[in-house]
């Protein structure tokens, strides 16, 4: 049949199929609709549409590109837009069916969007979608739209219009074009399509070959296998272009034998054009002759080079050879040989019917038109996209992926596959084309973006690749057979624990040299992922070396499990769990002492990054593990148990600890427990730090902490109270008083101002956080107005205002510059503070104090837009032009930071950073001066309490190190408690009904303003042992 | 038939060790210890290759060409026949072919897609990708080689099973990805493996016994 004719009926069937009375339903039936569950789906929509009246029909369809909710389909009634259903089951589709065509309910609550005229109230175009809108669909301008097994499809939308056009040209003008439309090679390494064409053309010697390489080998990309499988005549279309322009006579499309559908489609579109007369001896009447095959891979990613893949074509071996000559001089059988990306053939197919003007309209100067991604990994929304190049980074992966995957940060995205290399998040601005990407040590690769994030390890995913282009390394040469092979074992041991310093190094030098020497891309492409992650990433390689720490909590053989590894003092949480889980109470809390002398106080306030890591939590919810903590804490303090025995001093040397907070109890008391006789010197009349005297009564009572630290006094631990280090007694003094060593925890306790217009002293109205909180903490008396403005975003912000309205305030609100992303506080206490009323505002911050009679008349605010990445990767605020507001007040409370306040040590010469923090070892906690160690926030800067407790054991170990004459680093390995009992069963995820996470009780909302009463109460016996056995135990996997 | 036997032995591959110290200048020394022989199948239903299991090897005859470039699409054929590449097979192509049964066993042994030994009634693959990576597909592989008690590209005694891992599919958008047979399944967990095998109407449950119940 003519073009013509053919294009004449396509388009009739087309409009018939709009204007049909009877309903249709598109399904997605790619590989990814398929895995999904789409193949159930299509059966109980056809059993539905056989028992209902009007008859409907189903239409198969390709990737749309939403993978994330496959299975997908979509309804459209006669006169209606299609209505789209993601996620669905057999069942629920059927059910959506019925009433759609039956009741003529379209059951919005379960539709995500509409496409084409007309629309349903609520529900977005499915162009309008955040995933969709930003994309340009190109290449993938069928997908998902037609039925790609059927030529008609593609032809009534405008299919080949592109070849009757090219051919109506001369070869030279259709490279022309193509070269005007800037198109660059989509397989990855961006070589000008043109002038690969016009070299073939130009190059002597008859039976020219095409080839479409279709080897998708990369892991993680399926652009290619999609657009296979959802539009094949888009890429055949422009395979018989390129063919017509190179003066190729047949052509070869390589594809993967994983794609078994792509092929199948691929020999379905190969029969409809040879019955239409669009392959064989003489194309649409023009004299073009061309004859196509299709030739099945077996399996070797070296076949993406290509004269490795000419070889596999030829029958042989995968492996590359030398270049020159290139394969489009002597090729296929020694012939001029042409081989072009699927994607690039699809963009070539469009150019042609459409004009190179229009497509060079998109992109960048350097890089043309767009680029499609199949974005997959720990993001929201996976899928397959296509973005105009230049599109940054940020766009793709916050806007189209819509962020983070159950809220853990977003840490890198990985481009190019094993070729290409890891960027991190914050290059969040980076546009996507081939120059920019190469800039930063990656690629642009076919198309595969993979997002990672902090429970991804980046020394892991190094290793991951290499033992990739290890196993696929063809043998030839030498440098990347053997190369490859020893960065795979140098990976393997820094992910074993078994890395040194040097390891580094011989990395680099390693990588160097494969790059430099190996025959092709594979070799010469494949450190690639280890320069970016050592680029990028390289503290996750020193914790691996020097402190066989893995901070993603990934590398198995450094841990025991996910939540010991991240708990920062390493605590053996399974264990701990278990017993409580099995009733031993007593245990429960040993084996927490091991590591934390503060059960009861960590089991109240801890950030718990150990529930982030719970394996469990990625089948349901976290075991609540600062709640079960709290709970066995708890338990221990009421029972009425003998007095514990200080620990035996075996020691002689005496250590002095200057500061009573977390971090110096906790070294006092682990030095105590080697036998070593502690005193700490506390300048306040309390012990405890922070806790003593700025966590708000209803979030820590005092009395717990004076529980906790009656217990370290009965262990042995001597604090003198009202004793100041500093001006009248130095650390100096101290080491000659008879102190071996000094351990100085002074803590981060000085208000940082604000540093705008009217923060003056004495203007009444103007509190600081800390003695804010502190006043109140002590019982002083404090007055504040009916309207709170509170400066900040950090746990003392939260802690101030939520003080501020238990003292009686009418209205309390947070001005905070960044957004809730940024702000460094747990859900619990955010959730709590949103339910007592208090407002948040975002990207607001302060300018000016307004002052009424020496007393706080408001405040005078500007918005705020995030900007750049700073250098710790958070994304800098920055005001927005004419934006200024008031913002009504009568009480200000400054919560911008805490300092250290280090002035005191002055005279001992301790060494200070450009921060004013004190400069330790981070190994070994040691100071310039001999016998003198710190830790803790006066060294971090504010931090959170487990990490000065860490920061303490750190020290005790360091110090009974220094004062036993061992110069070894301080090592702090995670360690199993040995089970005393033999174990239950964990349960699995198979249990018929899975236990919830609950949560503890609280103290009613309703009931809080009033007073300052703990909220959070303890779990019942039976509770604490229901949550406790939510364990999976992957400790002991 | 004694022939064949006697060019199978040729074809015995051999794997240089690690290179020991060198010899007189310009002699190396290495030592050379034998590579994995094609082996005959094991459990019986394919030695000697029976008359329908030739069948695939018969239509190669006709289908192709016989030519060297039909060679990776001959093999692909035999094995989507047989499931596995006999020693016998690869004879046969060698002949068709007029090529070195070195070259046919090359060609074989180069690309993933072949395999030398029959596999179990079911193959299960485990897909190792980049998302199914990073979205934990490394614990499915875990659970699976425990449950097993084989490693990839082993089959069970009982035959039931073979295991094995593929670069990637290409449903990252799903990942982790497992392939059962020929049905590829998104979204997996251990757990869904293991309820996936499960449901395969010749495994009596449970895959995994009471003793070793793993954890997701």
């Amino acid at each position: 049949m003519e073009l013509t004719t053919l294009r004449r009926r396509a388009r009739r069937q087309s409009r018939a199929l709009e204007k049909s009375p009877q309903p249709v339903v598109e399904i997605g039936m790619g590989t990814c609709g398929r895995a999904a569950g789409a193949d159930d789906v299509l059966a109980a929509v056809q059993k539905t549409l056989d028992d209902v009246a009007p008859k409907g029909r189903v239409m198969p369809v390709g990737c749309i590109g939403l993978c994330y909710l496959e299975p997908l389909m979509a309804i459209r009634r006669p006169g209606r837009p299609f209505v789209y259903y993601g996620g669905l089951t057999p069942e629920r589709a059927a059910e959506i069916l019925r009433s759609s065509i039956v009741d003529d309910d379209p059951r919005p609550e379960h539709a995500k969007c509409t496409r084409g005229a007309g629309s349903v109230p609520g529900l977005p175009d499915l162009w309008d979608l955040p995933m969709m809108k930003p994309q340009v669909r190109i290449a993938l301008r069928n997908c998902g739209l037609i039925d790609p097994e059927r030529i008609e499809h593609y032809i009534a939308r405008g299919g080949y219009q592109g070849l009757e056009r090219a051919l109506r040209m001369s070869p030279e003008a259709v490279i022309e074009e193509v070269k005007a439309s800037g198109l660059r090679g989509r397989g990855g390494a961006g070589f000008p399509t043109a002038v690969k064409w016009d070299i073939a053309r130009r190059a002597p010697g008859s039976g020219k070959t095409m080839v479409c390489n279709a080897d998708e080998g990369d892991p993680g990309a399926f652009m290619d296998r999609s657009l296979l499988e959802g539009d094949p005549h888009a890429v055949l279309e422009g395979m018989l272009i390129a063919a017509y322009a190179t003066g190729a006579e047949r052509g070869f499309l390589y594809v993967r034998a994983e794609y078994p559908l792509a092929v199948r489609r691929l020999r379905k579109a190969l029969a409809e054009m040879t019955e239409h007369g669009l392959l064989g001896g003489d194309i649409l009447g023009s004299g073009f002759a061309f004859d196509l095959r299709i030739r099945e891979g077996a399996g070797a990613f070296v076949c993406g080079e290509e004269t490795a893949l000419i070889a596999s074509i030829q029958g042989g071996r995968g492996t590359p050879r030398p270049r020159p000559p290139y394969p489009a001089q002597a090729g296929l059988r020694g012939r001029p040989t042409t081989i072009n990306n699927v994607e690039t053939l699809a963009n070539v197919s469009a150019i042609m019917a459409r004009g190179a003007a229009w497509f060079a309209g998109y992109g960048t100067e350097k890089s043309r038109g767009t680029k499609t991604f199949s974005l997959a990994g720990n993001v929201a929304r996976t899928g397959l996209i296509e973005v105009p190049m230049g599109t940054t980074l940020g766009e793709i992966v916050f806007e189209i992926g819509g962020g983070a995957l159950d809220g853990r940060g977003i840490k890198a995205v990985q481009t190019g596959g094993p070729s290409g290399g890891c960027i991190p998040i914050r290059l969040r601005d980076l546009p996507v084309d081939y120059e920019s990407l190469a800039a930063v040590g990656s690629i642009m690769g076919s198309g595969g973006l993979v997002v990672m994030d902090e429970g991804t390890c980046m020394v892991d995913m190094a290793r991951y690749f290499l033992t990739f282009t290890q196993s696929e390394s063809c043998g030839k040469c030498m440098p990347c057979r053997l190369g490859t092979r020893s960065m795979l074992e140098t990976l393997e041991d820094i992910c074993g624990g078994r890395g040194t310093p040097e390891d580094l190094i011989v990395l680099e030098t390693l990588s160097e040299a494969v790059k430099k020497g190996s025959l092709c891309g594979l070799g010469q492409s494949a450190p690639n992922p280890v320069l970016s992650t050592l680029t990028h990433f390289r503290d996750e390689y020193e914790a691996h070396i020097n402190e066989k720490h893995c901070p993603a909590a990934v590398c198995k053989p450094l841990m025991v499990s996910p939540c010991q590894h991240t708990c920062p003092v390493g605590v053996d949480v399974p264990g701990y769990v278990a017993a409580i889980a099995d009733g031993d109470y007593l245990a429960a809390v040993d084996i927490i002492r091991e590591r934390n002398p503060f059960p009861a106080i960590c089991g109240r306030i801890c950030h718990h990054p150990c529930e982030q890591r719970c394996r469990r939590g990625e089948l349901d919810a976290p075991v609540s593990i600062r709640s079960l903590k709290r709970f066995v804490a708890d338990w221990y303090f009421e029972q009425d148990l003998p007095a514990p025995e200080p620990f035996p001093q075996t020691k002689e040397e005496r250590v002095a600890v200057v500061g009573a907070g977390p971090g110096g109890l906790a070294c006092a008391y682990f030095l105590a427990q080697e036998g070593f006789p502690v005193t700490v010197f506390e300048a306040l009349p309390v012990a405890g730090g922070m806790l003593a005297v700025a966590l708000p009564e209803f979030r820590l009572p005092r009395a717990v902490v004076e529980q906790e630290i009656d217990y370290l006094v009965a262990r042995g631990v001597t604090i003198e109270y009202d004793s100041p280090i500093g001006d009248d007694r130095t650390v100096d003094d101290l080491l000659h008083e008879g102190f071996s060593a000094v351990f100085i925890a002074a803590g981060a306790a000085r208000s940082r101002p604000i540093g705008i217009p009217g923060e003056a002293e004495g203007i009444e109205g103007l509190y600081y956080g800390l003695p804010f909180l502190e006043d109140v903490r002590l019982g002083r008396r404090v007055r504040v107005g009916s309207r709170v403005a509170v400066v900040g975003g950090g746990n003392v912000a939260l802690d101030s205002a939520r003080t501020a309205l238990r003292l009686g305030a009418d209205e309390v609100r947070i001005l905070y510059r960044r957004s809730r992303e940024e702000m460094p506080v747990t859900a619990l206490e955010y959730d709590q503070a949103r339910e007592e009323g208090i407002e948040i505002d975002f990207l607001v911050g302060p300018t000016r104090i307004v002052r009424d009679n020496g007393r706080v008349g408001g405040l005078e605010c500007v918005r705020m837009a995030l900007g750049e990445p700073d250098a710790g990767g958070r994304r800098r605020p920055v005001p927005l032009p004419d934006s200024e507001f008031p913002v009504e007040a009568d009480t200000v409370i400054a919560t911008v930071g805490q300092t250290p306040d280090i002035a005191f040590l002055r005279r001992d010469g301790i060494a200070e950073t450009a921060w004013q923090t004190l400069a330790a070892d981070p190994n070994s906690l040691a100071t310039n001066v001999p016998g003198v160690f710190a830790g803790g926030d006066c060294v971090t800067g504010p931090g959170m309490v487990i990490d000065a407790i860490a920061a303490g054991r750190r020290a005790a170990i360091a110090i009974r190190k220094y004062l036993t004459g061992d110069d070894s680093p301080v090592d702090v390995h995670d360690r199993r408690t040995e089970p005393a009992e033999p174990l239950e069963l964990p349960p699995t995820e198979g249990d018929e009904v899975l236990e919830p996470r609950r949560e503890p009780p609280a103290l009613d909302v309703s009931l809080r303003a009033a007073c300052f009463d703990e909220i959070e109460r303890d779990y019942s016996e039976a509770e604490a042992r229901r949550e406790a056995g939510r364990c999976l135990r992957c400790d002991l996997e | 038939m004694s022939g064949r036997r006697s060019r199978a032995e040729l074809v015995t591959p051999a794997e240089p060790g690690t290179l020991v110290t060198p010899g007189d200048p310009g002699r190396l020394v290495t030592p050379v210890r034998p590579g994995p022989e094609i082996r005959r199948c094991t459990c019986g239903a394919a030695a000697p290759i029976r008359p329908e299991e030739s069948m695939p090897v018969a239509r190669i005859r006709d289908h192709f060409e016989r030519r060297r470039e039909d060679l990776i699409a001959m093999l692909l054929t035999i094995q989507r026949g047989l499931g596995y590449l006999p020693e016998d097979a690869l004879l046969d192509v060698a002949q068709l072919t007029k090529l070195p049964v070195s070259t046919v066993y090359g060609v074989a042994t180069f690309y993933e897609q072949f395999r030398l030994d029959p596999c179990g009634r079911h193959v299960v693959k485990v897909c190792r990708g980049t998302a199914c990576h990073v979205r934990g597909g490394d614990r499915i592989l875990r659970e699976l080689r425990t449950a097993f008690r084989i490693e990839p590209g082993e089959t069970t005694d009982d035959n039931l099973f073979t295991l094995e891992t593929v670069a990637c599919f290409g449903s990252c958008a799903l990942a982790p990805v497992v392939v059962i047979d020929d049905t590829v399944m998104g979204r997996m967990t251990p757990y869904r493996t293991r309820a996936a095998l499960e449901r395969l109407d010749d495994v009596a449950a449970p895959v995994v016994s009471e003793d070793q119940a793993l954890v997701t």
